[in-house]
């Protein structure tokens, strides 16, 4: 189909997409509602009021419930392409029109799971600066008219051969969502890339955290059984091990190990399945990222629609030789989980190819480089109100309360020594580097994250002194950025203010849009 | 550091537009004058505290009359909340005079803290909107917020308070004329806009 023919009239959603609303109705139900589950112990609790077969009601209800919603919501909705603009009609009971111009569109993103494949349908997002009630998403629509509707946000001449050229078979598993003409390649991770990646990525951590409080209770009576049970058949000696507390300690290390490297393992997995295949490329001012071996994804967004990169490189990241990218487009609220697919993330880049990568994805040439640190007295300031005030009151309390443990001041003394590393080390980390058009704020603790934005992106600068600040001649320097803020501290204040005066400088000649 | 270089090029001016339309010399933007809140804010800090507090300084004084409820022994509850209102209210005078705003030719600066010092800056080539509001005792003082949105954000990235009402309204029509100037000039040269 070309772009042509997909616009003039009203179109529905294909019949086969009602199993695709519905499918990913339940997944971003169970996805949203996880963390409340476990995270109010509500699970818990209904875990223990609820048998079997009254879970299995509910769920069945719900489900019920779930496909007659995917029947209305497939029923009501519309989709109208226009020469500039795409119409949408959506909802459920109250109808929603929306309309978005294709100058306001950033990104398209092609998503296509598993259970999508065989009917031949793809999830078309398209993504626009803003809030996520001006997003458009279709949810079902067959490949051939996404990839027209991508031609037509793009204005590029429509023909016969590059549609053909562009169109894929559901057969075509392997490949992407659809071929396109050769274009250039800037980087793929491939497997080891990735799994390296995964290693270094916190997002599992992050969510064991969240689910470990209201688990650990039902955990430790788990392992309470099974420890009763290993002691019945003799596998291991309870009291011996009482008697021997170095014994246990290290098989309590030794457990803590096996379950970290676990979940490093798992990280890895699952980063090798979410970013199976990653490819980045760019063409003509585009930059196009495919991945994805359960759900395929591909993601189509100019160049100047990224107006800065975060360029990251974890602590584990750092032992591992791998760096991340992330191309922030205006969003809402970067900071919201909810929002991350908006990220342009670049996964497991190796050391030696992180230049060209950035340099790619800037559309500048781009090295690692000289920055200038922040004032010493940011350590200062914080080794005393952090350590040295804290371990004073500390010790004096010590001093008044003679029967507190012996260790207890070594012990003291050892953790300000631990927090006054960890400042030094944040110290070192700070700092900022510009130049003709660009500025890079790095910060970061055993890692390092470096901002990279054009200096006319800015939105908005802030000069901020405190009275210890007025009295050293210092200042914090704080840029709003499209997605979010990024703080120098402890600037020389003449320094400070010239920045700011160079970036509004920058910012009102300009005549690009922060967006 | 590269210095701003305009030799060749013509000289960039961001000049502070007054009141009274007079205009001063300077791209820096510590060189303003600001110019201070509207002269019954500082009346309006205190009542609004007083009110928003009076609810809290009665139930302090009532707890007393419970039997059985005694936070401190005899006045010493509502005296301390009270000791509390007033300084709260003092902070808040304090506060309002070391507020202040400027506008230039290319953007507004808002100043304002007493011991942490914050100056802020925003440029016309980010504001989206513009939005004046007021309260009902902001409405009985004359006085008026002005809210500044700027692209992808649903709160207000730049809140002036203590605006007099006439002086509200004037800045935002001035910010609403400099979105539709810059949005004109966008709309005449897309290409330029687009190779960002």
């Amino acid at each position: 189909m070309t772009p042509e023919q997909l616009s003039g009239e009203w179109r529905r959603l294909p019949v086969s997409a009602v199993a695709a609303l519905y499918i990913s109705g339940v997944q971003k139900a169970v996805r949203e509602n996880l963390f409340l589950f476990f995270g109010a112990g509500t699970g818990a609790i209904l875990t223990d009021s609820f048998g079997l077969r009254e879970a299995g009601l509910v769920a069945a209800t719900l489900l019920l419930i779930g496909l007659l919603v995917a029947l209305v919501y497939h029923r009501k909705f519309r989709f109208l392409v226009h020469h500039d603009s795409v119409r949408v009609r959506r909802g459920l009971f109250e109808q929603k029109e929306l309309k978005v111009r294709f100058e306001r569109i950033q990104n398209v993103a092609f998503s296509q799971p598993l259970y999508l494949k065989p009917l031949d349908l793809v999830r078309v997002r398209l993504e626009t600066p803003g809030a996520a009630q001006t997003e458009v998403e279709l949810p079902g629509i067959p490949v051939r008219d996404a990839v027209a509707l991508r031609q037509r946000i793009a204005g590029l001449r429509s023909s016969a051969e590059s549609v053909q050229a562009a169109d894929v078979t559901a057969a075509d598993s392997a490949g992407s969502i659809s071929k396109k003409a050769d274009v250039a390649a800037l980087f793929a991770p491939g497997f080891g890339g990735l799994f390296r990646y995964g290693m270094t990525s916190n997002q599992l951590w992050i969510v064991l955290a969240v689910i470990a409080g209201p688990l650990a209770e039902r955990t430790a009576d788990r392992v309470g059984d099974v420890v009763d049970r290993l002691e019945a058949v003799e596998l291991i000696d309870v009291g011996a091990l009482a008697a021997a507390p170095m014994l246990a300690a290290a098989l309590l290390i030794g457990a803590i190990a096996v379950l970290i490297a676990l979940g490093l393992l798992l990280s890895g997995v699952i980063a090798v399945l979410r970013f199976h295949g990653y490819r980045l490329s760019s063409d003509d001012g585009r930059l196009r990222a495919e991945y994805g071996l359960l759900e395929r994804h591909e993601k189509t967004l100019k160049r100047s629609k990224l107006h800065s990169l975060e360029i990251v490189q974890t602590a584990l990241g750092r032992l591992l030789g791998r760096w991340h990218v992330v191309g922030h487009q205006a969003a809402l609220d970067a900071m919201n989980p909810l929002n991350k697919d908006k990220r342009f993330l670049v996964p497991g880049i190796p050391a030696a190819e992180l230049s060209p990568v950035v340099a790619g994805l800037s559309g500048r040439s781009w090295l690692v480089t000289e920055f200038r640190a922040i004032d010493r007295r940011f350590r200062r300031v914080l080794w005393q109100r952090m350590v040295a005030i804290p371990l004073a009151l500390l010790m004096a309390g010590q001093l008044l309360a003679p029967q507190v443990s012996v260790w207890l001041p070594p012990g003291l003394i050892g953790l300000a020594l631990l927090v006054a590393s960890l400042i030094h080390l944040r110290w070192k980390r700070w700092g900022i580097a510009f130049g003709a058009e660009f500025v890079q704020v790095r910060n970061g603790l055993f890692g390092s994250r470096i901002v990279l934005f054009e200096d006319a992106r800015c939105q908005q600068l802030t000069v901020k002194q405190s009275p210890y600040q007025r009295r050293h001649g210092l200042a914090t320097l704080v840029i709003r950025l499209p997605h979010g803020e990024t703080t120098v501290p402890y600037l020389p204040e003449p320094l400070a203010a010239e920045l700011a005066n160079r970036l509004l400088y920058r910012v009102e000649t300009s005549h690009s849009h922060a967006l | 550091m590269t210095r701003m270089e305009n030799s060749t090029a013509p000289m960039f001016s961001n000049v502070q537009v007054g009141r009274e339309g007079f205009a001063e010399s300077g791209a820096d933007y510590r060189q303003v004058d600001f110019e201070p809140v509207a002269a019954t804010f500082r009346r309006y800090a205190w009542l609004s505290t007083l009110l928003y507090w009076l609810p809290v300084l009665c139930t302090a004084s009532a707890i007393n009359l419970l039997p059985k409820v005694t936070l401190l022994p005899g006045m010493l509850t509502p005296i301390a909340v009270a000791v509390l209102v007033l300084l709260i209210g003092a902070f808040r005078w304090i506060d309002a005079g070391k507020r202040g705003w400027a506008l230039r030719e290319h953007d507004l600066i808002a100043r304002h803290g007493i011991l942490w010092q914050s100056t802020t800056t925003l440029p016309f080539a980010r504001i989206q909107h513009v939005e004046t509001t007021s309260g009902p005792l902001e409405r009985a003082f004359k006085l008026a917020r002005l809210k500044l949105f700027t692209a992808g954000g649903m709160t207000a990235d730049l809140v002036l308070i203590g605006l007099d009402g006439g002086t509200a309204d004037s800045l935002r029509e001035h910010l609403a004329e400099q979105i539709r100037r810059r949005d004109a000039v966008d709309e005449a040269e897309p290409a330029a806009v687009d190779d960002a």
